[in-house]
């Protein structure tokens, strides 16, 4: 079974630049993944392309199996793209904005009127049905574009920086939408530049840098990759140099550093090894309050794979 | 009138179905417009006029006891209709189009179900229905027109008929215009150019009217029913092409938006040729031939510079759709997107134009003043052909290798007919200034008018300047050819890559059913 979203191998120029480089990977049912990168990296593009609002120089974009240079009319119906820029129409009202797309996605009678009230139930615009777009504010356009890109209930979602420019309440209310709707089985793409949000919402991430695809697939699994290493982070009631000294008689400690009142360091070795090293530390009479391995977070992802190269 | 009514109030089972079948961009833009500040300013501010300008003309009309009040009244009113509904509801059409630019709704349509065609006649329609509103409130100024006598009902119907073709017309000319202008510079610079070609548009329309209400043509013979129909067309295809290539340019980069546009010229260029040969076999004269050679060849010019400048390469998704098979592609190819393509269709057209004229001089009666008049004639044709070859085929090669980008397009297109316009007048403005009678009154070689005449049917004074248009014509071929080769190799390419696809897709299909 293919994957819902499956991008293979896509290329993309503009002139002289090359926005989208032999990009490849995919999106389960279900599964939400983040896309991240610096600035100008080729979020957009790709989310366009697979849009098919730009076609690919090179390779294809399959949504539940129908390549977006063959089937466009195809992909469009099955596929909910939330562009990052949108505008609203004057003068339109949110019912009938959302009237509208249900007519140009070819709903009719019964079934479009039903659609429309299901949506604005799902995203809570049910009671400003009769405000003009206008008037708005972000995050409730927002959720009208979220609305407006699940008429045609579509099995894949690419959501463009959703996030981008809401408050932390708005965010949070996106964030159980957007779970929601991969909690029914949609494939979801979404990028943003906000990392812990992205952590907190995602399963797994792409990250994109210059075009080009740095890595892809859950962010403990990069993490892993990207480090040899185990962190740990120790903190004890004993003056901090004495930790130090204790740490530097260690063989397997590397690279050991302050952090706040603790100290952080890499550890080459096995879980038992680590044991031996508390135990090791205790002996000495040190009274360990904190030693906790640190997950590497997406923030850390994103800094060691992507060079800050704007582009 | 707002969405939620109709939504919680049970409207009749007829209107639900029409409103289901309607253009959605027609129901929205309604909506829209409806409540947009635009026309319920403007509406009531034109019948305020309107009414204020009545006022004046029976005032002043009664004073010296007119006895042509009516048709003072209608023409009047008719005036102020005719600034409504092709000059305002055009404008509104431009606006709501280019709206959707500046608010990045385009994306969004263009994702939907909605086809560029649908989304240009859903805004031509709900201009359309702006302008019936209009033309429903002017009604009682003109019925009160027709009972003050002066003016038969006749031509009002034929008038407000005309005034409704111009106004799908210039909305369509308006749409063509704001699809061209994604950005707002160049929109407002459009704007410009588009309240240039209403006021034209306006002005003429008013001298016609006048004429018409002067010597009010009896319509009881066929002539001027034909002369009626012809007026009707010509007024209604400028529109016709500006919707066409609206929604070819509002149509995604690399669909195929040229196609269909190429094969609409194509069949109004032989029906044009054919309604001329009709019209010569049936009552002959000497100028018909001529006329038609020129005007078509003109006509058909300013629509192919559209086809003759287009992006040189198929696109990866247009290839997929070629023709199957590489000679069906080869056929088929002045018919596919590309400017070396293009400049091959429009050579079709031109041959078909020389052929028409031909065939009118071959099959008619002898009309000319003497004998081998007929071949002179073809020959005028041909050189216009030739100037018009240069113009198209030269510009288009020189930008041939940058037409990718948009704003080079739009260079190519307009360097075409503004550079065929200086060539032509530039010696004339030289010819005051080196007083030159000859290039003063337009006899110079650069006015391809001139030396088609006057070398053909009216003697050989430009003989050789004729036979230098063609030389260069035939240099200015002979420079497209590479292109022209490239064009159709790659059209053949695509056929015949199409055909191995299908024949492996069988194939597989085949394999797969033998499992
Ligand atoms: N239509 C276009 N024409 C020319 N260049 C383009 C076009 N669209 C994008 N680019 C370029 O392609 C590169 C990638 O742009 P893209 O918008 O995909 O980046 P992004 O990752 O979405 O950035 P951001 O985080 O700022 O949104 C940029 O350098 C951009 O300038
Ligand atoms: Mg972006």
């Amino acid at each position: 079974m293919t994957a819902a979203l499956e991008i293979r191998g896509i290329t993309k120029r503009f002139g002289a630049l090359t926005a989208v480089n032999d990009v490849s990977f995919g999106v389960e049912r279900g599964q939400i993944l983040g896309f991240i990168g610096p600035n100008g990296a080729g979020k957009t593009t790709t989310m366009r392309i697979c849009a098919t609002l730009e076609y690919p120089d090179h390779g294809d974009v399959f949504v539940d199996g129908h390549s977006v240079l063959t089937y466009p009319r195809e992909v469009r119906a099955r596929l909910g793209f939330m562009p990052d820029s949108y505008g609203a129409y004057a003068n339109t009202t949110i019912w009938e904005y959302l009237d509208f797309f249900a007519r140009a996605y070819g709903l009719k009678g019964d079934a479009r009127r039903k659609r429309v009230g299901e949506v604005m139930d799902f995203t809570q615009l049910g009671d400003l049905q009769e405000k003009e777009i206008a008037t708005l504010s972000k995050g409730m356009k927002q959720r009208l574009c979220l609305a407006k890109t699940l008429l045609h209930d579509p099995s894949v979602m690419i959501l463009d920086e959703p996030a981008a420019g809401l408050d932390p309440r708005a965010r949070v209310e996106l964030r159980e939408l957007v779970r929601a709707l991969a909690g029914m089985g949609k494939a979801i793409l979404v990028s943003s530049h906000i990392l812990t949000e992205l952590a907190e919402m995602c399963d797994g991430v792409a990250v994109i840098e210059r075009g080009e695809l740095k890595a892809t697939g859950l962010v403990g699994d990069i993490t892993r990759g990207l480090r040899s290493h185990a962190q740990v982070y120790v903190r004890v009631l004993e003056p901090i140099e004495v930790l130090e000294r204790a740490l530097a008689e260690q063989p397997l400690v590397q690279k050991a550093r302050r952090d706040g009142a603790g100290v952080v360091f890499d550890h080459a070795g096995a879980p038992a090894e680590l044991a031996k090293l508390l135990a090791a530390l205790v002996a000495q009479g040190l009274q360990p309050v904190e030693f906790a391995p640190r997950e590497a977070n997406l923030e850390e992802v994103f800094l060691t794979l992507t060079e800050g190269k704007l582009q | 009138m707002t969405g939620a009514t109709e939504a919680d109030v049970p409207a009749s089972a007829s209107t639900r179905a029409f409103s289901d079948r309607s253009n959605p961009i027609f129901v929205k833009e309604l909506r829209a417009a409806l409540r947009g500040r635009y026309f319920r300013v403007l509406f009531p501010l034109t019948l305020l006029v309107a009414t204020l300008i009545a006022v004046l003309v029976l005032v002043d009309g009664g004073s010296y006891g007119s006895n042509r009040l009516g048709r003072d009244l209608f023409q009047a009113m008719f005036g102020c209709l005719l600034v409504a509904v092709t000059g305002l509801v055009p404008f509104s059409a431009f606006l709501s189009m280019g709206n959707e630019w500046d608010e990045h709704t385009y994306d969004l349509l263009v994702i939907s179900r909605l086809r560029p065609l649908q989304i240009a006649l859903g805004k031509l329609s709900s201009a359309g229905i702006e302008g019936l509103l209009y033309f429903s409130a002017f009604t009682p100024f003109l019925v009160f027109a027709f009972l003050l006598r002066g003016i038969d009902i006749t031509s009002i119907a034929l008038l407000l008929v005309g005034a409704w073709i111009a106004s799908a017309s210039t909305s369509a000319v308006a749409l063509l215009l704001a699809s061209l202008g994604r950005l707002r510079l160049v929109r407002v610079m459009l704007m410009a150019l588009l309240a240039a070609l209403l006021l034209a548009a306006n002005i003429g329309a008013n001298a016609y009217v006048d004429m018409h209400l002067r010597q009010p043509p009896a319509m009881n013979t066929m002539e001027e029913w034909q002369a009626l129909a012809l007026t009707y067309f010509l007024l209604g295809l400028p529109g016709l092409l500006a919707l066409a290539a609206a929604s070819s340019g509002l149509a995604h980069a690399e669909e195929n938006a040229s196609t269909a546009p190429r094969v609409l010229v194509t069949g109004l260029l032989v029906t044009l040729l054919g309604i001329g040969i009709w019209s010569h076999l049936s009552s002959p004269s000497r100028h018909t031939p001529m006329i038609v050679g020129f005007a078509c060849a003109l006509g058909v010019a300013l629509c192919d510079l559209f086809f003759v400048t287009e992006a040189e390469p198929l696109s990866r998704r247009v290839a997929l759709f070629a023709p199957r098979g590489g000679v069906r592609a080869l056929f088929a190819a002045p018919f596919l997107p590309g400017g070396g393509r293009g400049f091959v269709l429009f050579l079709l057209h031109l041959a078909l134009c020389v052929g028409a004229v031909a065939a009118m001089l071959a099959w008619g009666p002898h009309v000319g003043p003497r004998a081998g008049w007929e071949v002179e004639a073809v020959f005028c044709v041909v050189v216009f052909a030739g100037y018009l070859v240069v113009y198209l085929g030269g510009v288009s090669l020189l930008f041939s290798g940058r037409t990718r980008d948009a704003r080079t397009r739009l260079v190519a297109r307009v360097l075409i007919p503004v550079g065929a316009l200086i060539s032509i007048f530039a010696p004339a403005l030289l010819g005051f200034l080196v007083e030159d009678r000859k290039w003063m009154e337009m006899q110079h070689p650069f006015d391809p008018f001139w030396v088609a005449i006057a070398s053909g049917v009216e003697g050989d004074d430009a003989k050789h300047w004729a036979v230098l248009a063609c030389v260069v014509a035939v240099l200015v071929l002979a420079l497209n050819a590479p292109r022209v080769v490239r064009g159709l190799a790659e059209a053949r390419a695509a056929g015949v890559e199409r055909e191995r696809r299908a024949a492996q897709t069988a194939r597989a299909g085949e394999t797969a059913h033998a499992a």
